[in-house]
């Protein structure tokens, strides 16, 4: 057996221990997920090694949605559930920058107003103001300036669908 | 690991180089109208230490340029990869850039930039360009290239593996329950292909559900269930993008299955030819 067979059969064999390896670990941490083993190594491989689980059981019974509504002559117009309006708009269309935009929008009622409902000062806050700017630019007319957020969290679980409205921000 | 497995896997590679490449032209294409607001609403940073050097694309453009110029930037190094040459260097490059990417619009992104960057990381390894001239390190390219190319398909397993895993030990999909809560999700249900389905049809789809998510980690090792269990796939992630809406995620695991094309016997003799 000559030098370079030798080295290339070595190092077949390392790589094949190290699949080995491999794979034994992530079947061990596919398994059992709530090992308590090296946790923070356990969090990089399952957030950056081997994504997924993807719709678990939690993150499928909660949507949230955001009703946007503005005055006009002293009365409230009908609200608009604008993140659904690009939604549908891009089922309509099949145009992905619909699909990445309505995306963004529930991540704005989602991150912000549900964030900021844990605050006593949600109406100072930059994100909340960058995102009453963002309603204005893309939903609301010109030279509207009372705006009325709803957001209504359902939550579905055993076949059964529970609404309930947890925050209304009128300003 | 034989020569005809590397004249394949090194087809393979470029194939899942390519199709990968383009999906990144493309789902940046359609980024870029709506970027100024990600970036104004996900305001990014990068952290000290090695966070530093993974992101430096976004270091820079942050202090030196813009952010479009960044997503053009990546735009061309992915057409010059896509229409001249692909090899290590444009692998490692693309694969650094879309870290980057991923945390630049971290606020629509979803678990298909995970399974993208995953990879774009695998396909550096799977490639053997330029091939070496040495032929002991030709030997360990052609190790190394099957190796990467196992192990794509390895994760993919491993990933349908670890989502059957989990809702078969879920009480919710067991009882067909999470598939009445998917129905219920506004933003995961095509408006115009709403389903309504009784407690029998959540019952049935969920542990269908289930045995594909299984039976595909283990059945795809198999030469005759491979093609069967492919095609299942392709369906089952096309009905996502059709029912859920979910056209990113659905796209990359379809095209992540590019690694288990077929090996190409007849190429075997060109390549020991060409090797001497």
């Amino acid at each position: 057996m000559n030098n370079q067979g030798f080295n290339a059969r070595y190092f077949s064999r390392v790589l094949a221990i190290l699949f080995a390896i491999y794979i034994s670990v992530s079947l061990v941490v596919i398994v059992f997920p709530e090992i308590q083993f090296q946790k923070r190594l356990i969090r990089i491989y399952k957030r950056y090694i081997s994504p997924g689980p993807f719709f678990t059981a939690s993150r499928i019974t909660t949507t949230n949605t955001c009703y946007l509504a503005w005055k006009v002559d002293e009365q409230w117009t009908e609200p608009i559930n604008f993140p659904l309006i690009t939604y549908k708009k891009f089922f309509s269309e099949w145009n992905p920058t619909l699909m990445f935009k309505s995306r963004l929008e529930r991540n704005i009622y989602e991150e912000i107003i549900v964030e900021n409902q844990k605050k006593a000062d949600s109406l100072n806050d930059k994100k909340f103001e960058w995102a009453t700017s963002y309603f204005q630019k893309n939903y609301v007319p010109e030279g509207i300036d009372s705006l009325r957020i709803t957001l209504i969290k359902s939550v579905t679980k055993k076949y059964r669908t529970k609404s309930d409205t947890i925050q209304i921000v009128s300003f | 690991m034989s020569q005809s497995y590397f004249e394949s896997s090194r087809k393979v590679g470029l194939w899942l180089c390519k199709s990968l490449y383009l999906f990144l032209i493309l789902k940046i294409l359609f980024l870029w109208p709506i970027l100024s607001d990600i970036i104004e609403f996900t305001s990014y940073k990068v952290g000290p230490g090695i966070r530093q050097l993974v992101f430096l694309p976004l270091v820079l453009t942050k202090s030196y340029f813009n952010e479009e110029w960044f997503l053009g930037l990546f735009i061309a190094l992915l057409l010059v990869s896509l229409l001249i040459r692909t090899n290590y260097i444009s692998g490692i490059l693309i694969f650094w850039f879309s870290l980057s990417l991923s945390k630049l619009i971290f606020s629509v992104s979803n678990g298909s930039d995970l399974i993208l960057n995953i990879f774009l990381f695998i396909s550096i390894f799977v490639v053997t360009n330029p091939n070496f001239n040495s032929k002991k390190l030709l030997q360990f390219q052609i190790i190394i290239s099957n190796a990467a190319l196992l192990l794509g398909q390895i994760q993919i397993a491993l990933i349908y593996f670890l989502s059957g895993y989990d809702k078969l030990t879920s009480l919710a999909w067991q009882t067909g329950a999470a598939m009445n809560s998917i129905t219920n999700l506004t933003f995961f249900q095509n408006p115009f292909l709403s389903l309504e389905l009784t407690e029998f049809q959540c019952i049935l789809l969920c542990w269908l559900i289930i045995l594909f998510e299984l039976g595909f980690s283990f059945l795809i090792w198999f030469n005759k269930f491979r093609v069967p269990m492919l095609t299942l796939g392709v369906m089952f992630h096309l009905g996502i993008v059709l029912f859920l809406g979910l056209a990113d995620f659905g796209i990359v695991m379809i095209l992540c299955y590019t690694l288990f094309m077929p090996i190409q016997k007849e190429s075997v003799k060109k390549l020991v030819i060409a090797n001497g």
